[in-house]
């Protein structure tokens, strides 16, 4: 949907407005100027507006002919990286539609030669009928759209080569059910059936031919004077879901759901490289190759389970559930390599040389999970609640092929169990709130190497608020993991909000937050067979102050700093500054004015200094 | 037979505490029924404008609270519920109880009841909203009525400030409690744009429900909210990256604001990849990088220069393409 459709939808929904009884609407749109110093390509990696025509918002609630509420919120579309619609439409008994479109512009230049600038289309409708009928049938669409150019690398060869991309995605979901309420019965079946279509076309970046690696092979220049891929891949995704909630009690109910889906996704792929390379896993030098490979691919997950729920005294539930998730990966590709004009490492035996691959593999994997709990919430002022939960993960993964190339821990059997105690109580009294959880979880071993053995979470919150015009809110946390394979790690974060208004109409707050991040791990240097340890650390500290005040004459102003150094292995600086002031010209209309500036400081190659200015008329 | 008004049927349900009558219906004995059918209808005809004028008589709530009232012909409480653009008295005493006394009494405070706290969302919000689904619990759910969090701490009938009936825009609302997730998104150079284009937390957060894993929200068809936008990652693939398929998402990513690129858990990829691919000890998954990975040379510095596809692949198992 582009920006004049949204346009025109937003007067259409004007119009129709006008025509209602009730009609409070607003609407804000300008122009933004970029000055953009530095790293563009950092700048839209991380912040992504541009210079431009903006709908910074448009908000309409209402009622009309057929509708008892009609509801559009709009936001940021334009030059902004993310932009969204929502609409709602009701009419009491008949029927209830939604409507939720959103934009987003995705850039990124990470890592080393990649880069991607692309764009995401998400929309999603829903419409009941007879809502509040027994029966309340439904159907509902979902699109999404990913699409754009890109920039990749590609090994081939013994040798990597920049290629230049074009992907689109396209996946559609359309979906049918109703939800039912039966006396003590209610739930909501749901048959689905999603789409998806893939393509990316790949080629040779111009003047790339040389690869990353100046260095010949064996003596023999690797180089590329063409290189073409083309990708597609189509899904298909059949899924159903049925929840029911029996509550034959005021007291108790069960609650059980069930889900399914199966997905079978068929690629094709086909290539063609021309030019001098080696390889060594066919040992020898060859002048192209084309490939073809077809493949199939499957996932089967099903979910299932029950939980009861039972209320003991008013404010005191008990509860208790079991889980059961079970997923299936299958996968078959038949990959057909043509080595043109191949000849030995030694120089001889020159002929076309075909290397035909088909390989089978398959991930079992199954979770299920038993829980019991109880939530106190009458005690006074104190809620305390604590669940005890019990998840056994058991995995297979079948050795494929690469094992043959890359041997051993790709493939075994694997089999987890975490225990978990989770608790937390709050207790509020005369404008204080105090919080604390802790969460335990002990696991008999890992599955990969970072997976934790032990960990411990924590969190404190404490708040005060008086009235409108003062409140202060400190959160604490603290997760630390640790298991048998030398890995420690520590995560805290600490945040300080403060927010007081002296007088009505001016708005003071300050925020400070510290993240620090530790972990350690060993490691075998591939190329030594050393083992060493890897550190890893982050250590921010945030500073962020601002002031909102009114004037008089409807005249608003907000501002704020904010100031982020990291300190950890990789430092950097981000400091951010916002202001934005309205002030009407007329009854209805009014300007607003905005400034935003970023500044990161990392390296001199990725730094970026932007400043946007913005330029805003509102009519309401 | 009994003959209810379009606008009180909306009026169904539970009601608070001291809510008064429907106004009167129209009654009739039976008889003859056809000829009763016709005087039904002549009496009904005729009874309107009487009732009309009666009505008149009785002060309307949004007399006093005009704004209130105006505002709540758009709000969800009152979808199909105004006559001729005026809510009636029955649908506020739905929350607010009999507002005869408070009416008679030339608007005293004491005499209308005003749901706060927990013991007012007991009151009046879970006399209709008690749902309790898969995705959703008010009695074993975190954020469970509670004398710190309940219904009327987030939403508010009638001084919303964002949808659904939310008492503040949504990234404000949670910072209240959760401060440090929200300067996440807020202060780090690599996060979801929350706020403004549509994402908010409860665009993966289910916030009334349970707190198994981290109360995210499911697609339709079960999976993670992470694949409900990102698509592309979602396969099935032949080779799949394992820590996708035994782990999840949040394996490799930070999914809220991150210090590092892609919002990943580790500075480098090459870090992140090698913590596992270093099979040391134990009986753990992922393979070790054969001898010619000399990581001290720049070529093999960024795994993914070489593995592209890290999420997975159809066409090659070492994720090359």
């Amino acid at each position: 949907m582009t920006i004049r459709r949204i346009f025109a939808l937003l007067l259409f929904t004007a119009a129709t407005a006008g025509q209602a009884q009730v009609a409070p609407w607003d609407f804000e749109a300008g122009y933004r100027w970029l000055n953009l110093k530095g790293s563009p390509g950092m700048y839209r990696t991380q912040v992504n507006e541009r210079e431009g025509f903006l709908i910074r918002s448009f908000n309409l609630a209402t009622t009309g002919p057929n509708m008892d509420r009609l509801v559009v919120h709009v936001s940021d579309f334009g030059t902004s990286p993310a932009g969204s619609l929502r609409l709602e439409a009701c009419k009491q008994d008949l029927y209830r539609f939604t409507l939720g479109y959103r934009s987003a512009d995705q850039y990124s230049i990470f890592f080393g030669q990649h880069y991607y600038n692309r764009a995401r289309r998400t929309l999603d409708a829903d419409l009941e009928l007879f809502p509040e009928s027994r029966i309340a049938p439904y159907v509902g669409y979902s699109f999404n759209r990913f699409a754009g150019p890109g920039e990749t690398t590609y090994h081939f060869g013994q040798d990597e080569f920049l290629l230049q991309q074009k992907q689109k995605d396209i996946d559609q979901e359309v979906r049918v059910g109703a939800s039912f309420k039966y006396d003590w019965v209610y739930g909501s079946f749901t048959q689905g059936w999603r789409r998806a279509h893939s393509t990316i076309d790949s080629s040779l970046f111009p003047g790339a031919g040389n690869g990353n690696n100046n260095d010949p092979i064996l003596g023999q220049p690797v180089n590329a004077t063409s290189i073409t891929r083309h990708d597609t891949e189509k899904t298909k995704t059949p899924f159903t879901n049925l929840y029911v909630t029996l509550q034959p009690l005021s007291r108790g109910r069960v609650i059980a759901n069930y889900v399914h889906l199966s997905a079978d996704s068929d690629g094709n792929e086909s290539e063609a490289a021309y030019g001098s390379f080696a390889s060594f896993a066919i040992s020898r030098f060859f002048t192209g190759a084309t490939e073809t490979a077809t493949s199939h691919a499957k996932n089967t997950t099903w979910r299932s389970g029950v939980r009861g729920e039972y209320t003991i005294a008013e404010g005191v539930d008990a509860f208790a559930g079991y889980q059961k998730d079970h997923r299936d990966l299958n996968g078959s590709a038949l990959i057909d390599t043509l080595y043109l004009q191949s000849i030995t490492f030694g120089g001889v035996d020159q002929r076309d040389f075909r290397d035909i691959l088909a390989s089978e593999n398959s991930i079992e994997r199954e979770e299920t999970t038993t829980s019991a709990g109880v939530s106190v919430r009458n005690l006074g002022n104190l809620a305390v609640r604590a669940e005890f939960r019990q998840a056994k993960v058991e995995a297979d993964v079948a050795p494929d092929l690469s094992e043959i190339v890359v041997p051993g821990n790709q493939e075994g059997s694997f089999e987890r169990r975490i225990n978990t105690l989770d608790t937390n109580a709050q207790y509020a009294t005369h404008g204080w709130l105090l919080g604390a959880a802790w969460r335990s979880d002990s696991a008999n071993q890992p599955i990969f190497r970072t997976d934790y053995k032990d960990r411990d979470r924590y969190r404190l919150r404490a708040q005060w608020s008086q009235f409108k015009w003062a409140k202060i809110t400190s959160v604490y946390e603290r997760t630390t993991m640790s298991n048998d394979t030398s890995f420690e790690s520590r995560v805290r974060n600490y945040t300080t909000d403060a927010a007081i208004m002296p007088t009505e109409g001016i708005t003071l707050h300050a925020s400070v937050s510290s993240f620090k991040s530790d972990s350690t791990i060993s490691y075998r240097r591939p190329q030594t067979f050393v083992v060493t340890t890897s550190v890893h650390s982050e250590n921010g500290h945030t500073r962020e102050g601002g002031i909102g005040f009114a004037l008089p004459h409807s005249i608003y102003f907000d501002a704020n700093i904010a100031r982020l150094h990291n300190d950890g292995t990789y430092p950097f600086k981000l400091n951010r500054y916002n202001g934005r002031m309205t002030f009407p010209l007329k009854s209805h209309y009014g300007l607003a004015v905005e400034y935003n500036k970023d500044r990161y400081v990392e390296s001199s190659s990725l730094d970026y200094d932007a400043t946007r200015w913005g330029l805003f008329l509102r009519i309401q | 037979m009994r003959i209810e008004f379009a606008w009180v049927r909306g009026l169904e349900g539970p009601r608070a505490p001291g809510v008064g009558q429907a106004p009167s219906p129209v009654q009739s004995a039976s008889g003859r029924r056809g000829r009763l059918s016709y005087t039904l209808l002549f009496l009904i005809v005729l009874s309107v404008p009487l009732l009309a004028q009666e009505a008149a008589t009785v002060p309307s709530c949004g007399d006093c609270h005009d704004e209130q009232a105006k505002a709540f012909i758009t709000n969800p409480h009152g979808h199909g519920k105004a006559v001729n653009g005026v809510i009636p008295n029955a649908v506020c005493e739905k929350c607010h109880g009999d507002g005869k006394g408070h009416i008679e009494g030339g608007g005293d405070k004491s005499l209308i009841y005003k749901p706060a706290g927990m013991a007012g969302s007991n009151k009046t919000c879970l006399t209709c909203h008690d749902l309790n689904n898969d995705r959703v619990s008010r009695h074993a759910g975190t954020h469970a009525n509670s004398p710190a969090v309940n219904c009327l701490t987030c939403h508010s009938v009638h001084s919303a400030k964002a949808s659904p009936l939310l008492v503040k825009k949504q990234l404000e609302l949670c910072a209240n409690c959760h401060a440090t997730q929200v300067a996440s998104f807020r202060d780090k150079p690599y996060a979801h744009r929350l706020g403004r284009g549509g994402m908010e937390c409860s665009s993966c957060h289910e916030p009334h429900g349970r707190p198994q894993r981290e109360m995210l929200r499911k697609t339709t068809a079960g999976e993670l909210p992470c694949v409900g936008c990102h698509v592309q990652q979602r396969g099935p693939f032949v080779f799949q990256h394992g820590s996708a398929a035994i782990g999840d998402c949040m394996t490799c990513h930070e999914p809220h604001g991150s210090a590092n690129p892609k919002r990943l858990i580790r500075a480098t990829v090459t870090q992140l990849c090698i913590e596992c691919h270093s099979p040391i000890e134990g009986n753990t998954l992922g393979s070790q990088p054969p001898a010619f990975h000399n990581l001290s040379l720049s070529r093999y510095q960024s795994c993914t220069t070489c593995h592209t596809a890290v999420h997975g692949s159809n066409r090659d198992p070492q994720l090359f393409k």
